[in-house]
C-alpha cells in the first residue's frame, strides 16, 4: 500500500539519471571497533559502477568486498565518505527511506536463503513489487520469467525446486522491479558447476539483453570471468581492475596481486 | 547431565522465562487462594477468640437454621441470671437497621446492616467496644460503628435517619463503636440502641437474639452449663463458649472451604491453560535445538540421557517459577487486602498467614504441570537421530500425526461420554463428571486441532492477501506453517474462550428464563418492591412498615408481601420456602394451581409444586414433615399443588410464616394500582412513601426483569474477572510462540527487509499472524463453549432453564480475542522489525 511519502520518494529518485553511473562510492571508510582494535574494512575506497554493465568484485577474505557490497546496497552505513545509488546519497536517508530505496532501486541475490519458503516461485519473483503494492509490468515480467526458464515450476514452493532453480528465481526476483542496480553476493557459491553456469549465463544475459546493472562479489575466478569488468580489492582499497576478463587473465591478475 | 540441563536453562533464559511466567501466574493463583483463605481463617479465629474470651457460656436455640436467630424470651435470661454460680448474664437484641446518609441514600446493603442493643454494665461480655463518645442511654440515641461514621462524615451530635422494621426514624449519634479492635467488620454497618428502643425497633419485644453469661468461679464450667440447661425451656440449650467457638469455627471453615474450592477451580483453569503454553514452549525450544541434541547424541549421549536432560531443564524451570509463583501469590493476597480496605471492607486484623499447604500445593502444582508438559517434548528430543547434527532431518512425521489423531479422537469421545453421563443421567453430584469430561474434551480437541489448523487458519486469513497484499499472504502462510505449534498455542486460548462462552451462555439462558418466568408468572403485577442491593435475603429487604403505609394509599388496590426462609425436611436438609399473602396471591402470581386451593393456606398448610409433590408422593390432604426455626418439627398439611416455577417449590401463608420464623423483613412486595388510577400517578404515590425507605426500589415489570438480569450480569462479571488470568496466560502463550518463531525466521525476515519490506510492514505481518492464531483459538473455543453450554442448558431444561444465545457478547469475545492477539504481537513484532539485515543474511 504505497503512501504519499513513498510516491514522493519514488518520484525524487526516479529523476532522469544525469550520469552513466548506477552507483558509486567516494572515499568510503568503514571502521569496526575503536582505538588499537579498530579494523579498517574499507580504507578510503572510491569506486564507480557503470550502468548496463556486469561488474565483479574480487579479493581475498577480509579485503572488504562484502562490506563494500553491503554499504553500496544500503544494508550498512559507511563510517565516512559517501555512497550514491543513481543520484541519491544514501548517508542522509533514514531506515524507512533506505528500505523504500532498496525496494525500488536495488535487487539482491544472496548465496543462500534467497526465497521465502511459504511463497511459490512466482510469488517470490514478484515479492518486491507486491511489498510495494505496485502492479507488475506484465511484459517485463513475462520477459524475465521467460529468461529464467522455469516453465511450469513457477507455482511450486522453493523446497520443490533444485538449488540452481532457486537461485535463478532469486535472480528473477532481483530483476523484476527493474532496479537501478542488482547486487549479488556469491550467487553461485552453493551450486554445482552446471547450475552455476546456467545462473551466471542468465545474469550475463540480463545485463546484455535486458540492459540491467549487476555488481557481484565472488572469490571464484571462473565466476568472475562472466563479468564485463572486475574490481580487485585488498585491505579495503581498490588494488586492480580488469576489463572483459577471461579465466586466464583473472588468474594472472590474481597471481600478480597475490605476489 | 544436570550441569548440561542447567546450562541449557541459562542459554535459553528469555525463551524459558516466558514459559516461567505462565507457571508463575498459575501457581500464584493457587498459592494466593490458600494464603487468602488461611489469612481469613486465622483472622476470624482471632476474632472469635476475642468475642468468646470473656464469656463462659451461651444460651441458644437447639437447631440452627441459615439466616435465622432463635429469639430467647426475657424470662429465660432472668432464669439464667438466677442460676447459682452465674455472676452475670446478658441478653442482646439484634435486628435490621440501615442508616440513611445526608443525601438520602442508604448506607451499606451489600454487606449486612446490623442493629444491636447496648447493655449497660456488661462491657466485658460484649465484643462491641466504644471508640468515642458514650453508649446510648435513652430513646432517640444511636451509636454508630466508627468505620461508617468515618466513611460518611458523621460526628458525635449529628442526627441520622435509620431505616427500621417499624419505619424510618431519626436518632442522635452519641458515640462511635468498634467491633473489637476494628472500626468496621467486613463492611457491615452497626447501629446500637438502648435496650427499650431495640426491643421496639427490631419488633421483638422482650426477646433476645443471644444470651451470654459468665460464672462467678465457684463451680466448674461443666456443672454451670448443666445447671443452666436445667432451667432452660424446651428448644433451648446452653453451651460453653469453647463449644460455640468451635462450631463458629467449623461454619467458617466450611464457608472458607467453599470459597477455597471455587477459587481453586479458576486457578485450575489458569494452570490448565498454562500447561499448553509450557508444553508448546518446550516443543519449540527442542525443535530449535535439534542440532545441539543431535550433536550430544553423536558424541555419545544415550537417548535416555537426552530425555533426562530435557526433563531436568523442565524441573529447574518448574522449581524456580513455582517458587516465584508462591511468592507472587503471597503478594497477591496483600494486594487483595489493600484493595478490600480501599473499598471500605476491612477484614479483622491478623497477620498474613502462610501455612505449609499454600507453599506445598503451589510448588507441587507448578512442578508437576511443568514436568508433565515437558514429557512429550523430552521424548521428541530423545528421538532425534545423531545424524541430524549434519543433515536437515526433521522430528515427527505424518505417522505420528495419525497416531495422535486416533488418540485425540478417543480422548474427545471419552470427554463427550463423561459429559453425557454427568449431564443426562441422574446422579447426586454431576459436577465431577462434567468437569472431568470438559477437561478431557479440551485435551481431545486440542489434539485434533492441528489436523484442521491449516485449513481453518487459511479460511480465517483469507481476506488478508486481498487487504494487505503479500504482507497479508505471508502473515496467513506463517500462521499455518507449523500447524501443531499454532494448534497448541491456539488451544490455550480455546480453553479460556470455551469456559467464558459457557458462562456467557448460562448467563444468557438464565436471563432468558427470568424474562419468561416473570412475564408468565407475574404478568398481572403493576409494581414490585425489593431491596436495591443484592444482599442476603434474610438480612436485607422491605420493612413491613413500608407495606403498611403503601396499603393505606387510596391509589393502591393490592399490596402482597412475600418472605423467604429456610426449613428442614425429615432428613435434616435445608430447603427454601416463600411465604405469601394467600388472600392476594392470585392477583400477583400465576401459580397455575393444579389441585387444592391457595385460599386454604390461610389456616396453615403448604402448597407444593407438582414435581415436588410427585417426588414426595403426596397429594392434597396428606401431610409432610417440616422443621421450623421457632416451632420445631411439625406435620404440615398439603393444601394444593401448582406448576409455576417463579417462586419456590414450597409456598406457605405469611401468618403461618410469622409464627415459625424470626425473619421480619419482606423479601419482596408486589403492588397493584387501583382501577381507574393512572399507573404513573399510582407509582408517584408509592414512590413518595418509599422516600423514607431508600434501601428498596420500586420497579414496574420491565424494570423488575432488568433488575433480575442485572443480578445475573454481576455474577457474570465476577466469574469473568476470575477467568481473566487464564485468558491472559493464553495471550502470553501467543506472544511466546510468536517470539520463538520470529527467532527461527530471522534469516527470512532479514531477506524481506533487504528486498524492501519496511519495519511497519514486518510488524503488520507478525501482528496478523498473531490475530489469525488468536481467532483460530477463539473460534474453536466458541464452538466448544456453545456446544457445552447448550448441553448444560438442555440438561437443566427440567429446572426451567431456557436456552439463550448471547450473540452480541460472543461476537465481542471473538473481537476481544483478536485484539488480544494484537496485544500479544506487540513485543514479538517489534523484535521482528528490528531484525538486523546483515546479521540475518550472514552465512554460517
Amino acid at each position: 500500500m504505497p503512501d504519499k511519502r513513498e510516491t514522493l520518494l519514488t518520484e525524487a529518485t526516479a529523476a532522469t539519471p544525469t550520469t552513466g553511473l548506477a552507483a558509486r562510492v567516494e572515499n568510503g571508510q568503514k571502521i569496526y571497533g575503536e582505538g588499537d582494535a579498530a579494523v579498517h574494512a574499507l580504507a578510503g575506497l572510491s569506486v564507480e559502477f557503470e550502468r548496463g554493465r556486469f561488474t565483479a568484485i574480487m579479493g581475498p577474505s577480509g579485503s572488504g568486498k562484502s562490506t563494500l557490497l553491503h554499504c553500496v546496497a544500503g544494508l550498512d552505513n559507511l563510517t565516512s565518505g559517501s555512497v550514491y545509488i543513481g543520484d541519491t546519497e544514501l548517508g542522509s536517508l533514514n531506515d524507512r527511506a533506505l528500505t523504500l530505496l532498496r525496494r525500488k532501486k536495488v535487487g539482491f541475490i544472496f548465496q543462500a536463503f534467497n526465497l521465502i519458503p511459504t511463497l511459490s516461485a512466482a510469488e517470490n519473483i514478484t515479492l518486491p513489487i507486491d511489498i510495494a503494492g505496485d502492479d507488475p509490468d506484465k511484459a517485463w515480467y513475462d520477459q524475465v520469467v521467460e529468461a529464467v526458464g522455469l516453465g511450469d515450476r513457477l507455482s511450486h514452493r522453493p523446497t520443490e525446486l533444485s538449488g540452481g532453480q532457486q537461485q535463478r528465481v532469486a535472480a528473477a526476483r532481483a530483476l523484476v522491479s527493474r532496479p537501478e542496480i542488482i547486487f549479488a553476493d556469491e550467487p553461485s557459491g552453493n551450486l554445482d558447476s552446471t547450475a552455476a553456469g546456467e545462473l551466471l549465463g542468465f545474469m550475463k544475459q540480463a545485463v546484455k539483453d535486458l540492459g540491467q546493472t549487476i555488481v557481484m562479489v565472488t572469490h571464484d575466478p571462473v565466476t568472475a570471468s562472466y563479468a564485463d569488468r572486475i574490481v580487485f580489492l585488498g585491505d579495503g582499497k581498490v588494488v586492480g581492475e580488469l576489463h572483459d576478463p577471461t579465466q586466464d587473465s583473472v588468474l594472472n591478475m590474481m597471481k600478480q596481486l597475490g605476489g | 547431565m544436570l550441569k548440561l540441563a542447567w546450562k541449557g536453562v541459562l542459554a535459553h533464559k528469555l525463551r524459558l522465562g516466558l514459559t516461567a511466567i505462565a507457571i508463575v501466574l498459575g501457581v500464584a493463583f493457587v498459592s494466593g487462594t490458600f494464603v487468602f483463605t488461611d489469612t481469613l481463617d486465622r483472622a476470624f479465629t482471632g476474632l472469635f477468640d476475642e468475642i468468646n474470651a470473656s464469656v463462659d457460656l451461651y444460651v441458644r436455640g437447639e437447631t440452627e437454621f441459615t439466616g435465622q436467630v432463635v429469639p430467647i424470651p426475657r424470662d429465660v435470661l432472668d432464669d439464667v441470671q438466677a442460676v447459682p454460680g452465674i455472676d452475670n448474664a446478658v441478653g442482646t437484641v439484634q435486628g435490621f437497621a440501615q442508616f440513611i446518609d445526608q443525601s438520602g441514600d442508604p448506607i451499606g446493603g451489600q454487606a449486612p446492616t446490623f442493629g444491636f442493643s447496648w447493655v449497660p454494665g456488661a462491657e466485658d461480655l460484649s465484643v462491641i467496644t466504644i471508640k468515642e463518645g458514650r453508649p446510648p442511654e435513652a430513646a432517640g440515641e444511636v451509636m454508630m460503628d466508627a468505620g461508617t461514621a468515618r466513611d460518611n462524615g458523621y460526628s458525635i451530635g449529628d442526627n441520622v435517619r435509620v431505616i427500621l422494621l417499624t419505619g424510618t426514624e431519626e436518632f442522635e449519634v452519641i458515640g462511635f463503636a468498634g467491633f473489637g479492635e476494628e472500626d468496621n467488620l467486613l463492611g457491615a454497618t452497626l447501629a446500637i440502641f438502648d435496650e427499650p428502643t431495640a426491643f421496639r425497633v427490631f419488633d421483638s419485644p422482650d426477646e433476645y437474639a443471644s444470651v451470654s453469661a459468665v460464672g462467678d468461679g465457684t463451680v466448674a464450667l461443666e456443672t454451670l452449663v448443666d445447671r443452666v440447661n436445667d432451667v432452660l425451656p424446651a428448644g433451648f440449650e446452653a453451651v460453653t463458649a469453647d463449644v460455640q467457638g468451635e462450631e463458629d469455627q467449623a461454619d467458617l471453615q466450611e464457608a472458607l472451604g467453599f470459597l477455597n474450592t471455587a477459587l481453586l477451580v479458576f486457578a485450575g483453569i489458569s494452570v490448565l491453560v498454562g500447561s499448553f503454553i509450557i508444553y508448546n514452549t518446550f516443543s519449540i525450544i527442542i525443535a530449535q535445538r535439534m542440532k545441539e541434541m543431535a550433536l550430544l547424541r553423536a558424541v555419545g549421549a544415550t537417548s535416555r540421557q537426552v530425555t533426562r536432560m530435557v526433563v531436568m531443564e523442565a524441573l529447574v524451570v518448574g522449581f524456580i517459577a513455582s517458587a516465584i509463583g508462591v511468592l507472587a501469590g503471597i503478594g497477591l493476597t496483600v494486594l487483595i487486602r489493600i484493595a478490600f480496605d480501599a473499598f471500605g471492607v476491612s477484614f479483622p486484623e491478623g497477620p498474613l498467614t502462610i501455612r505449609p499447604t499454600a507453599v506445598i500445593v503451589g510448588m507441587a502444582v507448578g512442578m508437576v504441570v511443568t514436568l508433565f508438559s515437558a514429557v512429550i517434548p523430552a521424548r521428541q528430543a530423545s528421538r532425534i537421530p545423531p545424524v541430524a547434527a549434519i543433515t536437515e532431518a526433521t522430528v515427527g512425521g505424518p505417522r505420528s500425526l495419525r497416531k495422535r489423531a486416533i488418540a485425540a479422537t478417543i480422548l474427545t469421545a471419552i470427554g463427550v461420554l463423561l459429559l453425557f453421563v454427568g449431564l443426562f443421567t441422574s446422579n447426586d453430584d454431576p459436577l465431577p463428571a462434567v468437569g472431568l469430561g470438559a477437561v478431557v474434551l479440551f485435551f481431545g480437541v486440542a489434539g485434533l486441532s492441528p489436523l484442521i489448523a491449516r485449513r481453518s487458519a487459511r479460511i480465517i486469513g483469507a481476506p488478508l492477501p486481498v487487504i494487505y497484499g503479500v504482507t497479508g499472504t505471508l502473515a496467513r502462510e506463517n500462521s499455518v506453517r507449523r500447524p501443531r505449534r499454532t494448534a497448541a498455542t491456539a488451544s490455550a486460548l480455546m480453553i479460556g474462550v470455551a469456559v467464558v462462552s459457557v458462562v456467557a451462555i448460562l448467563a444468557a439462558s438464565l436471563k432468558e428464563s427470568i424474562t419468561e418466568q416473570i412475564t408468565e408468572n407475574f404478568g398481572s403485577v403493576d409494581f414490585q418492591i425489593q431491596a436495591s442491593s443484592f444482599g442476603d435475603p434474610t438480612l436485607t429487604g422491605v420493612s413491613p412498615a413500608a407495606s403498611t403505609l403503601i396499603a393505606e394509599l387510596p391509589e393502591v388496590d393490592v399490596v402482597s408481601p412475600m418472605s423467604f426462609g429456610f426449613w428442614k425436611n425429615s432428613n435434616g436438609s435445608e430447603r427454601d420456602l416463600i411465604s405469601v399473602d394467600s388472600t392476594t396471591l392470585d392477583e400477583v402470581f400465576a401459580a397455575d394451581v393444579q389441585t387444592g386451593s391457595v385460599a386454604d393456606l390461610a389456616d396453615g398448610g403448604v402448597l407444593l409444586q407438582v414435581d415436588t409433590a410427585e417426588d414426595l408422593g403426596v397429594v392434597v390432604g396428606d401431610t409432610i414433615t417440616m422443621e421450623f426455626p421457632l416451632t420445631g418439627v411439625e406435620q404440615v398439611e398439603v393444601d394444593g399443588t401448582f406448576t409455576s416455577e417463579g417462586l419456590s417449590a414450597y409456598l406457605i401463608d405469611n401468618d403461618f410464616f410469622e409464627e415459625r420464623f424470626s425473619t421480619k423483613l419482606n423479601f419482596m412486595v408486589f403492588v397493584n394500582i387501583a382501577e381507574g388510577v393512572d399507573l404513573e400517578a399510582g407509582r408517584a404515590a408509592v414512590d413518595a412513601v418509599l422516600t423514607d425507605f431508600p434501601n428498596v426500589t420500586l420497579r414496574d415489570q420491565a424494570e423488575f426483569i432488568e433488575s433480575q438480569k442485572a443480578a445475573v450480569d454481576v455474577l457474570l462479571v465476577v466469574i469473568n474477572a476470575l477467568l481473566l488470568l487464564a485468558i491472559l496466560i493464553a495471550l502470553l502463550g501467543i506472544a511466546n510462540t510468536l517470539a520463538l518463531s520470529i527467532f527461527e525466521r530471522k534469516r527470512e525476515l532479514g531477506l524481506l527487509r533487504a528486498v524492501g519490506m519496511t519495519r511497519r510492514q514486518v510488524r503488520r505481518m507478525i501482528r496478523w499472524e498473531a490475530v489469525i492464531t488468536a481467532l483460530y483459538g477463539a473460534l474453536l473455543g466458541l464452538a466448544l463453549g456453545v456446544a457445552l453450554g447448550w448441553a448444560v442448558v438442555t440438561a437443566l431444561e427440567s429446572e426451567g432453564l431456557t436456552f439463550g444465545f448471547p450473540f452480541q457478547l460472543l461476537i465481542t469475545y471473538v473481537i476481544a480475542a483478536a485484539l488480544g492477539g494484537v496485544l500479544a504481537s506487540i513485543w514479538p513484532s517489534f523484535r521482528g522489525a528490528k531484525t538486523d539485515v546483515l546479521e540475518a543474511i550472514a552465512y554460517q
